[in-house]
């Protein structure tokens, strides 16, 4: 696995199916070498499409992928040279788990050697080591999974691509599988762009993260950034658990909500925006601290304000 | 009793899983009893008879099989029968696979009309099929017209080979259909672009991937392709009834 990195850069990709709604509506986007970035939204906000165009199963009606500055856009699949990893693995029923390891080296020739060495290897990494003659259906979830991380790694491509490949898991296999792919991320230093909705997984396994919405990236930046300030709305609301309150801004320090008026240090926002609090930000004030005329109302860190109800209101 | 004893220890809750296996067995056997009386008293004993005849009459000896292989007639018979089965067999698959196909990958409006297209010929009567071939063939029929005008041949169809082949395959159709789409419906598609993901080419994924998962449906159809015409009779003779000796 020492092939450098490789960097993508997609730029205005469109996908349209006949005459509906374009399924990704014009997005751009670049993920640095070495990067973990994830494309996370609701189901059919265009992050599997934007993928599948990635990788090539889908060709775009308008925009171009590059990988290390190359146009891909009209390169066949096979020729593009990803690692993938698909949703339920997608493993060859009909081999055994050497065969499938082995499958992308044989397209591309490798020695018999080299194969042998090259797969006993990646799956003794793997933990796989004494399985190599099963077949995929004799394995459990894991070790299933397992296979498919070392068939898409094993001829060292400089890109992987991840299609919800912890979707089918059970809750705590999965979160096991996510510290053993973060780790796996900073081993190889390999680019990974990954696809899942599940924001939880997202956030702990991404360095940088975009969010699909509609067909277009709402945004794309660092997880605790998207959560501090998310920016719009859908991203408020997607990122983990959030209170909204549309008032508005009166002035610098004051934002009214439904006749009452709250304190905020926070006035990076124009008037019409939404408040969003966080509720592990909330902290409740006693009457006394609170200025006259106030409701209790008090920012509990500079980024993110946070304000809790006088008791006996509603 | 100290035997006893051991024994009783080293069995424990056998024979309880004993007495279940045994009143399953018996609801089993009880289940297949009609089906093999049947199958006794109306392929099994009518067969044995045969055979029993054959060996004994006129007179008892082999000579009824000498006569069979010897006879320069019955031979032939059986191994074109074999020949032209398998002929059938082959080009069912190859008409079949891309239409079976087909099916799996259109729309369940087009599947449910290219399912009817499969069936059509199961609801038209053995009589009506071998007629209407008959018509088709014939000197003046509709093929026959059609291959003097376009490639000049000037030789009715009936009664050759390649119309036996023709009007076989047709009616057989569904039975390699069936049993292929069967299987291939089965096939996750993902795979092939897993495959073309890893560096196969379209051809290879299909070689590789698509081809071998889709074997158990090829030998199933191809199975039942080749049984049903190896032991067909009626049919045959109206196409071919002009090479009959």
């Amino acid at each position: 696995m020492s092939t450098p990195a490789g960097n993508l850069e997609i730029r205005d990709l469109v996908k349209r199916y006949g005459t509906d709604a374009a399924a990704v509506a014009g997005i751009g986007l670049t993920v640095d070498s070495g990067e973990f970035l994830t494309l996370l939204g609701p189901s059919g906000s265009g992050k599997t499409t934007t993928l599948n165009m990635i990788a090539g199963f889908v060709h775009p009606t308008a925009g171009s992928i590059h990988l290390n500055g190359v146009d891909l856009t009209e390169l066949q699949p096979h020729k593009r040279g990803f690692g993938m990893v698909f949703q339920n693995y997608a493993l060859f029923p009909h081999m055994s788990v050497f065969d499938n390891v082995a499958y992308p080296l044989r397209q591309r020739k490798t020695g018999k050697p080299d194969v042998r060495r090259l797969v006993l290897d990646i799956l003794e990494r793997f933990g796989l080591s004494g399985m190599e003659h099963r077949r995929p259906a004799q394995l459990s979830g894991g070790q299933q999974q397992r296979v498919a991380l070392a068939r898409a790694l094993v001829f060292s491509p400089s890109v992987l691509l991840l299609d919800e490949p912890l979707g089918a898991l059970d809750r705590k296999l999965r979160q096991s599988l996510q510290a053993e792919l973060k780790k796996l991320h900073q081993e190889v230093g390999l680019t990974f762009v990954f696809v899942t909705h599940d924001q939880d997984e997202a956030m702990f396994l991404s360095d940088r993260i975009a969010v699909f919405n509609e067909g277009r990236i709402d945004r794309v930046g660092r997880p605790a950034q998207l959560y501090d300030d998310p920016g719009t709305l859908f991203v408020a609301n997607f990122l983990g658990e959030a209170n909204t309150f549309a008032g508005r801004r009166v002035d610098a320090e004051t934002y009214a909500w439904n006749g009452e008026k709250w304190r905020t240090a926070d006035d990076r926002h124009p008037p019409e925006g939404v408040l969003v609090v966080r509720p592990e930000r909330v902290r409740v004030f006693g009457t006394d601290e609170v200025p006259p005329g106030w409701n209790s109302v008090a920012p509990s860190s500079p980024t993110c304000p946070a304000w809790a109800r006088r008791p006996g209101s509603t | 009793m100290t035997t006893t004893a051991v024994l009783e220890v080293g069995r424990p809750a056998r024979p309880r899983a004993a007495e279940r296996g045994t009143g399953s067995r018996t609801a089993t056997l009880l289940l297949l009893l009609p089906a093999v009386i049947a199958a006794l008293a109306l392929f099994v004993y009518p067969l044995g008879r045969i055979v029993v005849v054959s060996l004994t009459e006129p007179t008892v000896g082999l000579g009824n099989y000498v006569d069979l292989f010897t006879d320069g007639y019955t031979l032939r018979v059986l191994i074109r029968t074999l020949w032209v089965a398998l002929a059938v067999a082959v080009l069912d698959l190859l008409m079949a696979f891309p239409f079976a196909y087909a099916m799996t990958v259109c729309r369940p409006r087009t599947r449910a009309v290219l399912f009817t297209i499969v069936l059509i010929p199961f609801w038209t009567s053995a009589l009506a099929k071998n007629f209407g071939w008959m018509i088709l063939f014939q000197r003046g029929g509709l093929v026959d017209r059609f291959l003097q005008a376009t490639l000049g041949i000037d030789h009715p169809l009936l009664g050759t080979t390649p119309a036996v082949l023709i009007a076989m395959s047709q009616v057989l159709l569904p039975f390699a259909v069936l049993p292929l789409y069967a299987r291939l419906d089965q096939i996750d598609r993902r795979l092939l672009d897993a495959a073309q993901g890893l560096g196969a080419s379209r051809t290879r994924a299909f070689r590789q991937v698509y081809l071998p998962l889709s074997t158990p449906g090829l030998v199933a159809a191809g199975t039942l392709t080749f049984i049903s015409r190896s032991a067909s009779t009626s049919p045959p003779p109206c196409w071919a009834h002009r090479s009959r000796p």
